[in-house]
């Protein structure tokens, strides 16, 4: 398993700079949206921040299907790798570097907020001093919500490249990343439908629109959303193992 | 005799089509076991279910004595190596870090030893070229050094010397022999060109339809496919008894049938055993080569 993580973490290091480019390139214009938008980095989670989950779910499944591709993952069971320890591999691989670079994500975020203080903002009028409080507690509070949510969509990348097991597994991954993307609109159109809502609270990129949604409120609570991430992330392992567990390879 | 490879009744159905249909095969320690078959006769989904690549639908394997159900299965297939159809390479790295990502995977604690690997398969002078503008060659070569990373007793090649130029045949074909004589490397090698394996081969394995057909030692084929006289007569006994009296070698079939292995004067042959009241039915010259065995034993044309 260690040498599993080695070779994956190694794998992942050369592509390091332009992951940390992505990165710093999401939080900036976030925090330029947010300020030209509120006046203020810390009111809510705006779609930049959903965005950024989603692309590293799509980077994810883009990543791992090049080992379909190039048939690298015969290398790993030829020598005697187990399926369970290469799929748990990547997972905590992906799952660590999303952690790592959503916490990079909000560090830059919130510097930047201060770089953009002078930026016109769009809203009428600066948020107050009682509001910016409000604004600036939930963010926090949300801030371990996002730290999970990030994390918890890569197990849908994992899940779907290693389901596919071709070159589709990453297109299929940056598709449904897209598509995710856009379900929190389903609460906009129809905010009565229970299906709907029910969708978009289980799903940890929508969670994160729902983070916004909660930033004025003073009674919002974290946990349950953190459950729901790990559930989500703990659904995708096992059904997608269960899947690669059997599967045919070439 | 030990054995690194033993199949039992091997299985492989892919919904209605039966890939495998039983295969039992025995590769014994030691040898470069030529595996022949026509496309699609089930090579490759072979050394698919070897290699873990995929599961039996019934049968069993045994790798080093250890069952394919048993854990202790990962820890035989570390003594493995394979190049599986086409070779797993990473097309973005050059031929040295290819070979430190598979270190990497063995957990080896150092990279000696890559240079050696590379001089093996002759790829030391490709300096930063990437594998993804390596000749099919090349590639080829590099997914043998691959295999070969953390020396494996027991090395597995899909036709290795599918478009290959003769140079780089006769090359992977020195490697092969080289890797036997010198490090006692097993090699399991499926390959349609029979010209070439022949070369190489100490035992046969010919699979067809998914069935072993046919196992034998290349000492074995040798003796089948000698040049010989393959006779009928009235009576093998007294022919026996006439080809001892001329010092003939020869192999007594059946009652009937027998193959003489030398060209003797056949009116001296015919008049000796007339004398003895044997008749001389029929008389064939008698002269194959793996080729022409391999199309006689399935029964029909080698695909190419």
């Amino acid at each position: 398993m260690s040498k599993l993580l080695s070779t994956e973490f190694y794998k992942i290091c050369r592509k390091f700079v332009t992951i940390l480019i992505i990165t710093i390139a999401f939080s900036v214009t976030g925090a330029f949206v947010s300020m030209s938008a509120t006046g203020t980095v810390y009111a809510g989670m705006n779609m930049i921040f959903c965005m950024f989950g989603l692309v590293f779910c799509g980077m994810t499944g883009l990543f791992i299907s090049q080992d379909f591709v190039n048939n690298t993952i015969r290398n790993k069971l030829i020598i005697g790798h187990t399926r369970f320890h290469i799929y748990l591999s990547y997972q905590i691989v992906f799952a660590v570097l999303a952690f790592l670079m959503t916490a990079v994500f909000i560090g830059i975020y919130i510097l930047s907020g201060k770089l953009f203080s002078g930026v016109e903002v769009f809203q009428e009028g600066q948020p107050t001093p009682d509001e910016l409080k409000i604004y600036r507690e939930n963010f926090f509070k949300a801030l371990p919500v996002y730290l999970v949510a990030v994390p918890a969509l890569t197990t849908l990348g994992v899940f779907i490249s290693m389901t596919l097991k071709n070159s589709l597994g990453g297109v299929v991954t940056v598709i449904t990343a897209y598509t995710l993307n856009s379900l929190p609109l389903l609460d906009v159109i129809s905010p009565e439908n229970k299906l709907f809502a029910f969708i978009n609270t289980v799903l940890p990129s929508s969670q994160i629109y729902l983070m916004e949604k909660f930033s004025a409120e003073s009674d919002f609570s974290p946990l349950k959303y953190i459950l729901i991430s790990i559930a989500f992330a703990v659904i995708m392992f096992m059904l997608g193992y269960a899947i690669f567990r059997k599967a045919d390879l070439k | 005799m030990d054995y690194v490879l033993k199949t039992n009744a091997l299985c492989k159905h892919y919904r209605h089509f039966k890939a495998l249909n039983g295969v039992s095969m025995h590769i014994p320690k030691g040898a470069i076991y030529g595996f022949v078959g026509k496309n699609g006769a089930g090579k490759t989904t072979l050394i698919r279910l070897i290699c873990g690549l995929q599961y039996p639908t019934s049968g069993d394997f045994e790798l080093y004595g250890v069952k394919n159900t048993d854990k202790a299965i990962s820890g035989s297939r570390s003594r493995m190596g394979a190049v599986v159809e086409t070779p797993s390479v990473y097309p973005n790295m050059t031929a040295e870090d290819n070979l430190k990502m598979q270190y990497r995977l063995l957990g080896m604690p150092s990279f000696d030893g890559i240079r050696e690997l590379l001089k093996l398969v002759g790829l030391e002078n490709t300096g930063k070229k990437k594998a993804k503008h390596f000749s099919l060659g090349m590639k080829q070569r590099l997914g043998i050094a691959i295999a070969l990373c953390g020396n494996p007793d027991f090395l597995i090649l899909d036709e290795p010397i599918n478009g290959l130029d003769p140079q780089g045949i006769i090359e992977v074909r020195e490697l092969i022999l080289k890797l036997n004589r010198e490090r006692q490397i097993t090699v399991l090698i499926s390959s349609h060109i029979l010209d070439e394996l022949s070369k190489l081969a100490t035992h046969y394995g010919f699979i067809d339809s998914g069935r072993i057909v046919k196992e034998m030692s290349a000492e074995e084929l040798e003796q089948a496919c000698r040049k010989c006289i393959h006779m009928t007569v009235t009576d093998t006994k007294i022919l026996a008894r006439v080809l001892d009296g001329m010092e003939i070698t020869y192999k007594i079939l059946d009652e009937k049938t027998a193959d003489v292995y030398a060209k003797p004067n056949f009116s001296q042959l015919a008049l000796a055993l007339s004398k003895e009241n044997c008749e001389v039915i029929s008389m064939e010259e008698h002269d194959e080569n793996l080729e022409t065995f391999f199309v006689n034993l399935v029964g029909g044309a080698v695909h190419e």
